[in-house]
């Protein structure tokens, strides 16, 4: 499972489906990792080096828990997460 | 600009920015290759050989932790430092460790050890039921390598009357705080040292792997219990990538 994937609500996945219909598997797949880039560059803007470091274990361990972790340490981080994947799907969209 | 155009165009800065913001990451990040396969990066799902392959960073990052905890009065971590700490130490070594088993916690993760004598490396204080919890009765050479640890609570002063502590047996790793030295062991037994002058009393063994009474470690521990179970008596240098077998 892709790392925005935790992240993703209602509005953002109706946004990518709508994306992803006029594109080939390539531009999917080429979306979808530029919405992990999104989540990872937000986490990197919003924490400190030092917590950076403890992520960037766990991410390597098991991506999927990492949300999870994020929820209960640095809860904030969620909400900053899902607008930055909701711009991003944004601007795609508009003609 | 047609819309693959645009999508490249957002991609290619958005990883610029990535690697500039946060170019550890880089090279664990999922790529998308020509065929539209997502190429696994160089992260490992399991604690193999490759995991212990830590950054020079992060492993610099947790010697220098450590050594500020050997500067600590002997105490506890809060939740989050014992996550991250756990998390740092399991890459450094490629085994899993953490600082609570089902949520129980000892009285110190960290403190000042005394050895053991030969009585209290070996003495089993209760009748061991296997069925509960933690309560594995050890080898007498796993009692070689032997940790006894300060209870949390008050205790009864007739022994035969207490219920096997649910930290009883556990495997523990115990890491010296000066030289990084490590050695997997167990806990054995209560410290029944009265002020807490010392947190912990360790088999001679345990003290000589890890050179706990060298100069300079003033005999300054952290234990963490393993997840796995290892042989007692593998040892660790958590300065290296690699696991020295006892």
């Amino acid at each position: 499972m892709s790392l925005f994937q935790s992240y993703s609500n209602e509005p953002i996945s109706q946004l990518r489906q709508t994306i992803r219909q006029s594109l080939s598997a390539y531009d999917q797949a080429q979306l979808d990792h530029l919405l992990d880039l999104i989540v990872i560059k937000t986490i990197a803007r919003q924490l400190q080096p030092a917590v950076r470091t403890q992520v960037l274990s766990m991410y390597r361990a098991d991506a999927t828990r990492l949300s999870a972790w994020l929820d209960e340490h640095h809860p904030a981080l969620r909400m900053a997460i899902t607008e930055a994947l909701t711009r991003i799907l944004l601007t795609f969209t508009v003609e | 600009m047609n819309f693959t155009t645009h999508l490249q165009s957002v991609l290619s800065q958005t990883q610029v920015e990535v690697n500039q913001l946060w170019p550890e990451i880089a090279p664990y990040i999922p790529v998308v290759s020509d065929v539209s396969v997502i190429t696994e990066p160089i992260k490992s799902k399991s604690l193999d050989k490759d995991a212990v392959r830590i950054s020079q960073e992060e492993r610099s990052q947790l010697l220098v932790h450590l050594r500020s905890i050997a500067a600590l009065p002997a105490g506890q971590f809060d939740e989050a430092s014992a996550s991250g700490l756990a998390h740092a130490i399991t890459y450094t070594i490629g085994t899993e460790v953490r600082f609570t088993v089902d949520d129980d916690q000892l009285a110190f993760s960290h403190g000042v050890v005394r050895s053991l004598t030969a009585a209290e490396a070996t003495n089993r204080l209760w009748t061991v039921d296997p069925a509960q919890r933690g309560t594995r009765v050890p080898s007498n050479q796993a009692l070689d390598w032997s940790v006894c640890v300060s209870p949390r609570e008050l205790l009864p002063t007739v022994r035969q009357q207490w219920q096997p502590p649910w930290f009883l047996y556990q495997p523990i790793l115990v890491i010296n705080l000066r030289s990084m030295q490590a050695v997997s062991g167990q806990i054995s037994g209560i410290l029944t040292d009265r002020l807490n002058r010392y947190q912990f009393g360790a088999s001679s063994k345990i003290i000589q792997a890890t050179s706990l009474w060298s100069p300079g470690a003033q005999g300054r521990m952290l234990v963490c219990f393993l997840s796995s179970t290892i042989t007692p008596g593998t040892r660790f240098n958590l300065q290296t990538p690699l696991a020295i077998k006892s």
